[in-house]
């Protein structure tokens, strides 16, 4: 018989960033909001996520706790519009588990990120 | 949309949210300055335009359309008033305007130096119990003050006497703030409902003098409530126009707001406040607007289990793939991006900690974004 895997519900504040705010308020040269696309596309709608796991070194055996987190730019007012400046997030976990196919052939493979890429040799770990 | 990492996320939902917070000002959080019209070397002078007051009092007649129509506003047409202001601390986007409870220092008795008491004044609207009000002469986001120690209530019907009010005996009945009466306009009243309040025009407290004929010689009696002031809810100020009020305030027994000092004399009537709690405060909820868009990221089993994080041991899991025996170590999840259609990063939020995920594993992320 399957059992229903345990599960945990987390609720958290999302902060704009730069690319957020510039499509909510924006305009372009001409004084036209960037917000929509020619085809009425909203540029500001959420459509999908991303897991990251920055803050994790995974050779320890110890989690930092609740306090001990870097906290993200541009948010020490907790009220009305929240803020932050643009980020790259370079530690990220992978939604479909497929580790990328460089990776399964066993070459040095590049981890494709926004900026700093990260080269990663399998063969000497 | 879903690639290697990127996952849809659920429908976002909108909403509007008031946050109600009780909030007290008191001792040097609340200060008292008075501005006289007729001082026009006094910087003072300036806040009748910032609260839309008459800046001299023939700006608005007693026979003008303003002044015949709402009487109650032409009572606001003085030279003397007292300003009040909230800290912005204590305060978010507005205040409610049925909930001003402000205690106001007053002198004991005749109006000389001596003990200090307090007249209580609370806030409402006209016509009918508002968050806040639009008013012709003040602009928006309004309430009216009133103190049954100057008038109370107005008792008499409107509306044709399809409403009686004979039952309101104070501004202020309580339990909540919610149950103070709103109060009656001039223009509320019909032919058959003037003069239904049946107390004396002479116990009226007047702010302006006027006889029992206006507005109109035939409409006599008290057919309007009195306000002893206003607040301006969203500048977080607090007028005070009854000269029953203004002209007790013991400016003699309060400090100098930077100084601390005393003010033998009551000669400096800028930004004076007084240390008694209990004779001068002001309470009312605060209210803090967020509009609010929840995103709910679901991650089930055998998802995001596989992570670039260097420190991660990377050849073993990568072993576990291969074998099919799914024995993967846990990944830490700090961070979940919100990305619009283009990928581009349009919101983060951060944990307080990092959360395990094992392979197994189910979670659901409630991310809200506050404007």
């Amino acid at each position: 018989m399957a059992r229903v895997p345990s599960g945990s519900s987390i609720y958290s504040i999302a902060y704009l960033t730069e690319t957020g705010r510039r499509y909510l308020f924006g305009k372009d040269g001409s004084g036209t909001p960037i917000r929509f696309n020619a085809d009425g596309s909203d540029n500001f709608e959420i459509r999908s996520f991303s897991l990251y796991d920055s803050d994790r070194n995974y050779k320890t055996s110890e989690l930092l706790e609740t306090g001990d987190m870097p906290d993200i730019a541009g948010t020490s007012d907790n009220t009305c519009l929240k803020t932050s400046a643009d980020a790259s997030r370079r530690k990220k976990i992978a939604f479909q588990g497929a580790i990328p196919a460089t990776v399964q052939a066993g070459a040095v493979v590049e981890y494709t990120v926004s900026i700093n890429p990260l080269v990663i040799d399998i063969n000497s770990l | 949309m879903a690639n290697e990492y990127f996952k849809a996320v659920e429908t976002p939902v909108s909403t509007r949210q008031e946050v109600h917070t009780l909030k007290t000002v008191n001792g040097s959080g609340l200060t008292f300055t008075l501005c006289d019209r007729t001082d026009t070397a006094s910087k003072e002078a300036n806040y009748f335009a910032s609260f839309n007051l008459p800046h001299e009092a023939g700006q608005m007649v007693s026979g003008g359309t303003l002044a015949r129509v709402k009487p109650e506003l032409f009572q606001l047409n003085v030279d003397n008033i007292i300003i009040s202001n909230i800290p912005k601390e204590s305060y978010n986007d507005i205040i409610d305007g049925r909930s001003v409870t402000f205690n106001v220092p007053q002198y004991s008795g005749a109006t000389s130096a001596g003990t200090i008491s307090a007249k209580t004044i609370v806030s409402t609207t006209y016509t009918a119990s508002l968050k806040k009000q639009e008013n012709e002469l003040l602009g928006t986001n309004v309430a009216f003050l009133f103190s049954d120690e100057i008038n109370t209530p107005f008792s008499g019907t409107t509306q044709k006497q399809t409403f009686t009010k004979s039952g309101r005996t104070t501004w202020n009945p309580g339990p909540s703030y919610i149950n103070r009466p709103a109060a009656v306009s001039y223009n509320e009243l019909e032919t058959e409902d003037i003069n239904s309040d049946a107390r004396p025009f002479s116990d009226v407290d007047l702010a302006v003098p006027v006889t029992e004929s206006f507005p109109t010689l035939t409409n006599q009696g008290y057919n309007y409530d009195v306000p002893v002031g206003f607040v301006a809810l969203d500048k977080g100020w607090l007028v005070l126009t009854h000269p029953s009020v203004v002209d007790n305030l013991p400016w003699d027994l309060g400090q100098e707001l930077y100084t601390n000092a005393a003010n033998p004399g009551g000669s400096i009537t800028t930004d004076i406040y007084f240390s008694g709690d209990t004779t001068s405060s002001v309470q009312f909820v605060d209210i803090r607007i967020d509009f609010k868009t929840s995103v709910v990221a679901l991650v089930f089993p055998k998802e995001f289990f596989f992570t670039t994080n260097p420190s991660w041991d990377l050849e073993k899991n990568y072993q576990e793939q291969q074998n099919g025996t799914f024995g993967y170590d846990a990944v830490a999840i700090s961070e979940v991006g919100l990305f619009n259609q283009s990928e581009e990063l349009i919101a983060i939020a951060k944990l307080d900690r990092p959360l395990e995920k094992q392979y197994n594993d189910l979670i659901t992320f409630t991310l809200d974004i506050n404007v």
